[in-house]
């Protein structure tokens, strides 16, 4: 990498293109934040506001048409036992995989991978079918095992490389020291692998309560999650700007609020470990 | 009884037999080394004793006990890594704790055999550091601690000392003879360094192509090697193999005649360098390398036969002189077209 210092005038270009960038990257959800608190005619009016006095109203609508509670739990239920289900099936996969690497085991990993670049719409109507008959239409139950499966490549992935970054040794130092399967996963394992553990889970939390497809054709007013949820006021009567994105904003606050928190994790997570 | 008894024991990766039926008996407290060039099998083979890697036929007795499907974890061996393989999570104490901590040893106990371990390794004042706050020899007692903490069956060492530097090394394989006297407890050491296996080992295994090739005490090999290829290995610089077309002055070997297809050892400090004209054959030194204490002279003879000769004392030869060659005959050894030992110096 260059380190020495570039000149003035290119450091400053730098600067208002990295801005540029960070203003049009955070423009759409900036003015996502602006409408929840205008009234419905402020919010389509033009040239659009930037000044106005804010109203709480929308929420209060939102709250009152839909039980945001409900679907807020529902992304919270889904998500988090869709990743600790993911966790504990991936963990064990890619441990295999890593450890006791067969012929194929290459060949299966770009497998699982593949059935991620098959748009998720090809697969709707066996799904559907399939969950139809199974009584798992709109149920938490349903979801939670479609957010599974279809986070599992990408944990998998994750976690591989970060076992892969373990040398085998030390698994075979810890059998030499007496350790069975149980004692080598608990005290050796367990603690070097905390880091990536810690950010796939965070990673698929994130995916699960994004997940919007599958939400959205799946589950209804037992089971939406705040995807559903946002999705339903743009409704056949007309938009309402205002309302949509008041809902919006209730339902990305929580993982926004979250990722910020967990951002360290989560960067060092998505270099797969590449520092160490 | 050996204690630890290896009977037809074969490994094969896919198609490839690696380990080729090794038979192997070792006895209580002995230290033997497994030497040999790489890829001949000798860590596969201590892997396999480890129960790292499992055996495909064959079977193996530790202390009269069947051990050969036994999980490494039940086997009540030690093994020391060429890595090292410490915990990197863990402190020194908690790295040489670990396996009595396992086997749920009262802690003051274990506290105990750690602060004597750590007295014995020199690691009392680093027992709360962590492996990466250690330097390399640092790390390697810690291997070694986690080991003797335990009081094994069996120690296994695999090429540990290949990581350190040639001072450190030089060291750390004297605190390992050291220990091996003061524990005496039985030890298999894997290296490609004849030169540790000659010092540390009562006995040594010469291992080529996943076949023993040699079994004896470090003198054994180098005074009497069952072939050419030991007798090669063994010992720095290399015993000249010279064929016997090259040599027609010496006809018996120990009263055994020279077949023309056979080929005649000599270690270099048999053959001395004489002025020319002087002893049986004529010679140009090609290169001089002085060490100090001993002095290596390369010569080629004007029959072509590569020679080195050892001597003790400094010389005042040049490159490119004449010398003559003179050849201590009871001291060669003879070997068949196909490289086994026809006939061996009187012992």
């Amino acid at each position: 990498m260059n380190t020495s210092k570039p000149f003035p005038w290119l450091l400053a270009l730098r600067t208002v293109v990295a801005w540029l960038v960070t203003l049009i990257l955070f423009f759409p959800l900036g003015w996502l934040v602006l409408t929840a608190f205008k009234t419905e005619l402020q919010a389509i009016s033009v040239p659009p506001l930037l000044l106005f006095t804010p109203t709480l109203e929308n929420f209060t609508i939102v709250q009152e048409r839909s039980d945001y509670l409900l679907y807020a739990q529902n992304s919270l239920i889904t998500s988090v036992v869709s990743t600790v289900l993911g966790l504990a099936l991936a963990f064990p996969a890619a441990y295999a995989m890593v450890f006791f690497k067969g012929k194929y085991t290459k060949d299966i990993l770009m497998w699982m991978l593949s059935t991620k670049m098959m748009p998720a719409v090809g697969a709707l109507v066996p799904v559907y079918v399939m969950a139809q008959t199974s009584g798992l239409l709109d149920t938490r139950t349903g979801l939670i095992i479609l957010f599974t499966l279809s986070n599992l490549p990408i944990m998998v992935w994750m976690l591989y490389s970060y076992l892969k970054e373990i040398p085998a040794e030390i698994l075979e130092a810890s059998r030499m020291d007496g350790a069975g399967l149980w004692q080598e996963f608990r005290y050796v394992l367990l603690p070097l692998t905390m880091g990536g553990l810690a950010s796939t889970g965070l990673l698929t939390l994130v995916l699960s309560w994004n997940e919007a497809f599958w939400s959205l054709n799946l589950s209804a007013a037992n089971s939406g999650t705040l995807a559903t949820l946002i999705a339903s006021y743009s409704s056949p009567e007309g938009l309402f700007w205002a309302k949509l994105s008041a809902a919006s904003f209730m339902a990305i606050a929580p993982i926004v609020v979250f990722g910020w928190f967990s951002q360290k994790q989560l960067v060092q997570g998505l270099t797969f470990g590449a520092v160490k | 009884m050996s204690y630890l008894q290896l009977s037809g024991v074969e490994k094969l990766f896919g198609e490839h037999r690696v380990i080729k039926g090794i038979d192997l008996g070792i006895k209580q407290g002995e230290f033997v080394v497994f030497v040999g060039p790489s890829g001949c099998g000798k860590s596969t083979l201590l892997r396999l004793i480890a129960g790292l890697e499992a055996i495909d036929s064959g079977n193996l007795q530790l202390d009269g006990k069947d051990i050969t499907r036994l999980p490494s974890s039940k086997r009540d061996l030690a093994m020391v890594f060429q890595s090292y393989a410490l915990y990197p999570h863990m402190s020194v104490f908690e790295n040489m704790s670990f396996a009595l901590k396992l086997a749920g040893v009262d802690p003051a106990i274990i506290q105990d055999k750690v602060g004597r371990a750590a007295k014995i390794l020199d690691l009392t004042q680093y027992l709360q550091r962590t492996p990466k706050e250690l330097s390399g020899g640092q790390r390697q007692r810690v291997a070694i601690g986690r080991a003797i903490v335990r009081a094994p069956k069996v120690f296994l060492f695999d090429e540990p000392l290949s990581n350190l530097d040639a001072a450190l090394r030089g060291q750390t394989r004297i605190e390992i003879a050291k220990l091996h006297r003061d524990l005496g407890a039985t030890t298999i050491y894997v290296t490609h360094d004849q030169v540790e296996a000659m010092t540390l080992a009562d006995r040594v295994v010469v291992l080529r192509d996943g076949n023993i090739e040699q079994v004896g005490t470090p003198l054994e090999l180098y005074d009497r090697p069952a072939n050419q290829f030991v007798a090669q290995f063994i010992g720095t610089p290399q015993m000249n193999v010279v064929e016997a077309a090259k040599l027609p002055q010496i006809t018996t070997i120990a009263g055994v005649s020279v077949p023309a297809l056979g080929h005649i050892g000599l270690r270099p400090e048999n053959i001395q360098l004489v002025a020319a004209g002087q002893g049986g054959l004529q010679a140009k030194v090609e290169l001089i390398e002085a060490l100090g204490a001993e002095t290596l002279i390369y010569a080629v003879t004007d029959s072509g036969a590569q020679l080195v000769s050892r001597i003790n004392t400094r010389t005042d030869l040049r490159v490119g002189a004449a010398v003559g060659v003179q050849m201590d005959a009871n001291a060669a050894h003879l070997f068949d077209a196909n490289g086994r030992i026809a006939a061996a110096p009187a012992a």
